[in-house]
């Protein structure tokens, strides 16, 4: 029972934090690690920031871009 | 000014998901029972509220202020970035839009084929209820937790997303139909937007970074999000129909 009920907690989290996205999820991450990790003064970590959000935005569409491309391709 | 896209945020959010529990909702009374699945219904909320009304005040009384912040950033720039990339695929043509007139017509189908034991309580339009809104309100807690925590506005954040759930209710009932006219997906980019820039505020706040104005950063990160999604969405729908035109001739 218990088992069971961890096991549901930790997929519902799974698939709320990764689920069909596992680049964002990566992408955050990563980001997080960089601004952490590499200090930035003043307006600089600001715009590293959202220049760094923005590019992971773009990538992970560009991936559901080349799958759907790939996918009418093969219909 | 941040406690006004706060409540924007959390409002928008919770209409979106309660434009979808109520279709649910609607889909377990007509076709099967009333009563069992207005109970559903309030069982469903009831857990939401005390979910909100005690991991709230807990994660204020136990986790440090900073640790806290960039949790609650991370969590909401996850959450926020998968809600804008679906409005992005939506409105660029990669991904059907959202329809609730399909999702009532197939939940009314798969609950019809469905025997009733009793005649009573009748306990599948119940736990349908109770599902459709307790799965569809556990993103608006999360919502209402994360922003609410961060901003020091929990009470703000939980009532902001009541009222939503009530007026969401008052027109289904009015109306007595699923709200398949809402504009949701633009509903939800807005959401999105709100919460990658709450996100980037709050994660960037944790790891000590300096933002311009304070908390006057968060309008400013909405409209450079904005105009971001905007140009994302222009060069998708362009991308994918070179795409769809290349396969034509070839």
């Amino acid at each position: 029972m218990i088992t069971r009920l961890v096991k549901a907690f930790l997929m519902f989290w799974w698939d709320f934090l990764v689920g069909d996205t596992p680049e964002l999820f990566i992408g955050i991450v990563l980001i997080l690690g960089i601004l952490f990790l590499v200090p930035m003064h003043g307006i600089t970590g600001p715009m590293v920031m959202v220049g760094l959000v923005v590019f992971t935005t773009a990538v992970s569409l560009w991936v559901e871009l080349r799958r759907k491309v790939r996918q009418n391709s093969q219909h | 000014m941040s406690s006004v896209v706060l409540v924007i945020a959390v409002f928008l959010a919770s209409s979106v998901e309660m434009v979808e529990a109520l279709t649910i909702v609607l889909a377990a009374g007509t076709s099967r029972s009333w009563r069992s699945a207005l109970e559903g219904t309030f069982a469903g909320i009831l857990v939401l509220a005390v979910l909100v009304l005690t991991l709230g005040p807990a994660l204020l009384k136990y986790v440090p202020i900073s640790s806290l912040r960039l949790l609650i950033g991370a969590l909401l720039l996850i959450f926020g970035l998968q809600w804008l990339r679906k409005a992005i695929l939506r409105s660029s043509g990669l991904k059907a839009m959202h329809n609730e007139d399909e999702v009532f017509e197939r939940e009314v189908k798969k609950l019809k084929a469905i025997p009733q034991i009793s005649k009573g309580r009748d306990s599948t339009s119940f736990v349908v209820a109770f599902k459709g809104v307790f799965l569809e309100g556990l993103e608006v807690v999360i919502i209402v937790l994360t922003l609410g925590v961060s901003n020091h506005k929990l009470t703000l954040a939980a009532m902001s997303a009541l009222s939503a759930a009530v007026v969401v209710a008052i027109i289904g009932a009015v109306v007595s139909k699923q709200l398949s006219k809402v504009p949701e997906n633009a509903m939800k980019m807005g959401v999105g937007l709100m919460l990658v820039s709450f996100g980037s505020f709050w994660s960037g706040e944790g790891l000590g970074l300096q933002w311009p104005f304070s908390d006057g950063s968060i309008p400013i990160l909405v409209a450079v999000y904005g105009v971001v999604t905007f140009l994302l969405v222009k060069l998708l729908s362009r991308q994918y129909q070179v795409s769809l035109v290349g396969k034509e001739f070839s």
